[in-house]
């Protein structure tokens, strides 16, 4: 039989399997409404969209990822003042707090708006939504704070290491809205 | 610095974040594909997972080649059965997914690319309601996490195996009812 410490790895890897799913459908809704052509093409992603807000897939995710976690954390004999795992669990708290109230309204803001949109093309109201840089960088930033999250895992830095690989990845993923920044601005 | 093997195990377990994002999203695409009641429904759930469909083969290559790395780096044996078991399955189901599932799914977004407009006829309704794609997704999904099973408990190897079997055996016996449903379909 295995352990329970094994069994807790087991869960949180689970975590890992169930937040990867969660980022790429969330990457995915994101890319395809900001390409769709039609109100009711943007309709249909934004309802698979719907299904990890209605299901708090993120929260859910980032729970199981922290319980397995301190527990391992309790079981292993590790420390949370260890700062692999104490700047680590903060920053995932970070990431499912911006995905709650950053995200999270934004998308459902644009969904809101496209249901009631008669069809056709997408009106400048809604692609003003969809092109909004704070969501960009915020679905962005909170994907590659994920990625840094696993660097500090696998290859547990001491504090600074671990707090540069995530200033660092998010500030990728938090820099990759400027493009949309600019154009914003250009528009406006 | 990391040593090498940290990093293979960071490359090895974003691997596992990416089979989450591509196996979930396979999952989700094919799932509003089974509820979708036009044409065009099926033509977009259908052409995502026709994007998603060859990630799996190179995510599978990503795993058998890190993995390796850290079976010589860690001084494992493939004959080690958790070791042995789960690469033969990880080959096994890379395979069965590129015959059964990407030949069906892509041959299911030929069909609604070429069909107009309208309502789903009974051939592609039977399409979508595939009991073989639905039970070999499942089954696949399912290996995967046999798979984290065995590398998160690391048992014998006849452990190993009945994990990994059982898992997909649950996974393809889910498609049972649709068999049923199919055949109503079919029988009009």
């Amino acid at each position: 039989m295995p352990e329970s410490a094994e069994i807790g790895i087991f869960l949180h890897i689970l975590g890992v399997f169930g937040l990867g799913g969660a980022t790429a459908i969330s990457l995915v809704v994101f890319s395809m409404a900001r390409r769709a052509q039609t109100t009711q093409e943007l309709r249909h992603w934004m309802g698979l969209g719907a299904l990890l807000g209605k299901y708090y897939v993120f929260p859910a995710a980032g729970l199981l990822l922290l319980l397995t976690g301190g527990y391992l954390v309790d079981k292993v004999h590790e420390d949370w003042g260890t700062g692999w795992i104490g700047i680590s669990a903060l920053a995932l708290i970070a990431a499912v707090a911006v995905g709650f109230f950053v995200n999270t309204p934004r998308m459902k803001a644009i969904g809101m708006a496209a249901g009631p949109a008669p069809d056709g093309p997408v009106p400048g109201n809604i692609t003003a939504l969809l092109n909004d840089p704070v969501l960009f960088a915020g679905i962005h930033g909170a994907t590659m704070a994920s990625i840094a999250i696993l660097w500090n895992m696998t290859t547990r830095p001491g504090g600074l290491g671990a707090l540069l690989a995530i200033v660092v990845l998010v500030g990728i993923g938090v820099g990759s809205a400027y493009p949309a920044y600019q154009r914003q601005q250009a528009q406006a | 610095m990391p040593d090498s093997w940290e990093i293979a195990i960071f490359i090895h377990v974003v691997g596992v974040f990416g089979f989450g994002g591509a196996a979930i999203t396979e999952l989700f695409a094919m799932t509003m594909a089974r509820r979708a009641t036009k044409v065009q429904d099926v033509r977009l759930w259908s052409g995502l997972g026709v994007i998603v469909g060859p990630i799996f083969p190179a995510l599978s290559l990503l795993q058998l080649l890190t993995g390796a790395y850290l079976v010589d780096k860690l001084h494992y044996e493939f004959s080690d059965g958790w070791v042995g078991w789960s690469a033969l399955a990880l080959i096994v189901a890379t395979i069965i997914g590129f015959v059964i599932n990407k030949q069906r799914i892509d041959a299911m977004h030929a069909a609604a690319e070429a069909a107009p407009d309208g309502p789903l006829t009974p051939e592609m309704a039977a399409q979508v309601m595939d009991p073989i794609l639905f039970g070999s997704m499942h089954a696949l999904t399912l290996t995967v996490l046999g798979i984290m099973w065995n590398m998160t408990t690391k048992p014998g190897g006849f452990e190993a195996f009945w994990v990994i079997a059982l898992f997909a055996v649950i996974g393809a016996g889910s498609a049972y009812p649709m068999i049923k449903r199919q055949q109503e379909i079919l029988g009009g």
